[in-house]
């Protein structure tokens, strides 16, 4: 094989030839990156070495041989049409910029590289050269951002739910009490009956009332469920979810904070068409908590204020979420550090709160912002990707 | 008749109960600015063999005595049923609601869990005294 | 003698305060079962309302109230019952709740401070006591309001009597102090003893009393 380095050949134009040559293989083969060269059937005829050291086969073993050998399906399968395709249309997508691709070591194990192409153009025949990355470390470490972010916000939760304890014990003691009580009120009429001959109506009351004893079980399994749904330790999954259930879900969770009981939240959610988002469902939980609990927070002085959360379609394609406070906003200075981590103006706070909130809505492909209020307050907002569901039912 | 170190004998009083002992010096400490006499007992029965006179007095009593619950709070109902009122602030080493209801039943006139914040203590117990001082002129 | 020796019948009801439906409801049916008279109410504003004015001091029972409610809290309730004079004895129950609140709430005046979920008698039993001592408050009330009535109804002449009668002054002095003849403070005094409802001195003296 020969490479055409130069062309203005002198009189020993044969020993420069063979010292270009000797320098290019010493140059290739002290590439850090891979770097194979094929015909335009896909045939390798070079193979560098850090192509054998990624690859793990000795140069014998691959040159003339296809490829394809060196791609786990489906790229292997389509590895020919791509070929033929760009022979014929002359258009690639790959040729000129880099792409993320998996390769096929020889001991059959697949990894992430970034593969880039080019053209060896002015030579006797046609070639191509690929130039390939090992980017194992890479995806790593973006796997691990997410795990860790997982990670980050799943302690957040586990610690909010701690401080929650008493809202916690509040929401089960309701229905507790309200069994207990309704149970009582079944032994007392039952007592009292004995003596006269049950009527219709004692067995219709009494049987009405157990059917709202079992309702206030169901109920309060409904609180740790819900509980558990939100603390329990988990990978993250996306999933079609519909925003206004989600919210309302949330609210119902947010009730272990016992403020709110105080405050009271008015809605004003968007209907037609209701929005259906691809999403995790406990992040977003999460991120509406803490704006509430936020909003809350804000309104200390104001207790009977309510929290107002709105939704509504800003395009096609975006709905946008709002949490309004009419609390004491935040300061110009305070504004620029406001999703800054363990940036608070809490006393027992962390400051993890927006900084995990907005990963996790930019995670989803959304913005989450901070605007002022009209006249006092806050306005906490977060876009998301979404669809309408009526949309979806058709399809 | 006179505690020996009264000189003035309309210095007001502060009785403390509690059986733990630094609890009483710690108190007894925190108080002296007040320019009170102040009388420590250990427990619920010297406390009610003591004569008592007839100056401004307050009582600070722990609710649970020698380890056995709410017993400072029986002394206080006994105090009643007696027809002894004396303003009684119940401190709380471990302290439950019904805890802190029956002792407010028993007209105590607050019930502070431990540990107290101390100044406000400080002018709580002020405040009684300064309070039932003049009923005391009477 | 005594006149109107049988008082009305005191037309008690629990007043039952609760933000949660079922709370509220399985509390009313609580009270049904053991024959004791209710009304509920979903938040404080809607009590106050339903008893504007006069009528919340002429209510006979007691309250049971949430601590915790969105609007008016169990506490701001109590502080209005307060000024509105309202005298119903007033029962706390929460689903949550720490020593500092129960403190406030009984040195507000509450008799009651009890924890959700609580054992049905407790709270049963804690509804009687306070029944008690509404009826207890309202009979006293009633005997004051009498007691009063029967004051009002001496003449000025009558009064004066009284007074001296209660110093324990002989009809002689009387009649030379108030320059009249000693049959005529008789007279006096026996119209005293009528109108007041009483048989004895010793019977008019307690009632003189009685503030």
């Amino acid at each position: 094989m020969t490479f055409p380095i130069k062309k203005n050949l002198q009189a020993n134009h044969t020993q420069e030839i063979t010292d270009a040559n000797a320098q290019l293989k010493a140059l290739l083969n002290a590439a850090v990156d891979a770097i194979i060269i094929i015909d335009h059937l896909g045939c390798i005829e070079l193979f560098n070495a850090a192509a054998q050291k990624m690859f793990g086969y000795p140069s014998s073993e691959v040159v003339g041989n296809n490829i394809r050998m060196l791609m786990p399906e489906p790229y292997r399968r389509e590895h020919d049409k791509y070929l033929s395709n760009y022979m014929e249309t002359k258009n690639a997508k790959i040729i000129g910029t880099g792409r993320e691709v998996k390769a096929c070591k020889k001991n059959g194990e697949i990894f992430p590289i970034e593969l880039s192409v080019g053209e060896v153009l002015e030579s006797s025949h046609k070639q191509f050269v690929g130039i390939i990355r090992d980017i194992s470390e890479q995806v790593k470490a973006r796997s691990d951002a997410i795990a860790n972010r997982e990670r980050l916000a799943h302690v957040t939760r586990l610690s909010t739910m701690g401080e929650m304890a008493a809202g916690i014990a509040h929401e089960i003691n309701q229905p507790l009490s309200a069994i207990s009580s309704y149970a009582q009120a079944c032994k007392n009429m039952l007592e009292r009956s004995s003596n006269v001959p049950d009527t219709i109506a004692q067995q219709q009351k009494l049987s009405i009332t157990l059917e709202k004893i079992s309702s206030q079980a169901r109920r309060a399994g409904e609180v740790i469920r819900r509980l558990r749904g939100f603390v329990k330790k988990r990978t993250a999954e996306r999933e079609y979810v519909d925003l206004n259930v989600l919210i309302k879900d949330s609210i119902e969770l947010a009730k272990v904070d016992t403020r709110l009981l105080d405050h009271g939240i008015s809605l004003s959610l968007t209907a037609s068409p209701a929005p259906l988002l691809l999403i995790d469902e406990i992040q977003i939980q999460q991120v509406l908590f803490n704006l509430i609990r936020n909003a809350i927070d804000a309104m200390e002085d104001q207790p009977t204020d309510q929290v107002n959360i709105s939704s509504k379609w800003i395009d096609a394609q975006y709905i946008e979420v709002s949490v309004t406070d009419t609390g004491y906003g935040v300061s110009k200075e305070n504004l620029v550090h406001l999703f800054h981590p363990f940036f608070t103006t809490k006393e027992t706070g962390m400051g993890m709160g927006l900084p995990i909130c907005q990963s996790i809505i930019q995670s989803h492909g959304g913005e989450l912002r901070h605007r002022a209020g009209i006249d006092k307050g806050s306005v906490f907002s977060f876009t998301l990707p979404a669809k309408s569901i009526v949309k979806n039912k058709l399809g | 008749m006179p505690s020996k170190n009264a000189i003035n004998s309309n210095q007001p009083v502060v009785y403390i109960v509690d059986h733990h002992k630094s609890v009483l010096l710690a108190l007894s400490a925190l108080l002296a600015p007040l320019n009170v006499s102040i009388k420590c007992f250990t427990s619920a029965e010297l406390f009610l063999n003591h004569k008592m006179n007839n100056e401004a007095a307050c009582l600070i009593l722990e609710a649970h005595l020698q380890e056995k619950r709410e017993s400072g709070i029986e002394l206080l109902e006994t105090l009643v049923r007696q027809g002894f009122h004396i303003p009684t602030i119940v401190l709380a080493s471990s302290s439950d609601i019904p805890t802190a209801v029956r002792a407010m039943r028993a007209s105590a006139i607050d019930f502070i869990e431990k540990p107290y914040i101390e100044h406000l203590l400080v002018q709580k117990v002020a405040e009684i005294l300064h309070q039932s001082a003049p009923t005391q002129m009477n | 003698m005594k006149r109107n020796a049988t008082p009305p019948v005191l037309k008690q009801v629990v007043h039952i305060i609760d933000d949660d439906e079922a709370v509220l409801d399985s509390l009313s049916m609580l009270l049904d079962s053991v024959g004791i008279k209710n009304a509920i109410y979903s938040n404080a504003q809607t009590f106050l309302d339903t008893h504007q004015g006069e009528s919340i001091r002429a209510l006979a029972g007691c309250i049971v109230l949430d601590v915790r409610m969105p609007g008016m809290s169990g506490m701001e309730c109590q502080q209005q019952l307060e000024q509105l004079k309202c005298s119903l004895p007033v029962i706390f129950i929460t689903g949550h709740g720490d020593v500092p609140m129960a403190v406030e709430a009984m040195k507000k005046g509450a008799i009651e401070f009890i924890q959700k979920p609580f054992r049905e008698q407790e709270l049963l039993d804690c509804i009687q006591h306070a029944l008690e001592l509404n009826k207890a408050e309202h009979e006293r009330a009633s005997r004051l309001l009498d007691i009063d009535k029967r004051r009002k109804s001496l003449t000025k002449r009558e009064k004066e009597v009284m007074q001296r009668v209660i110093a324990g002054q002989a009809n002689k002095v009387i009649a030379c102090d108030l320059n009249l003849s000693q049959r005529t403070i008789e007279i006096h005094r026996s119209n005293v003893m009528d109108k007041m409802q009483v048989n004895s001195l010793a019977e008019l003296v307690t009632l003189a009393l009685i503030k």
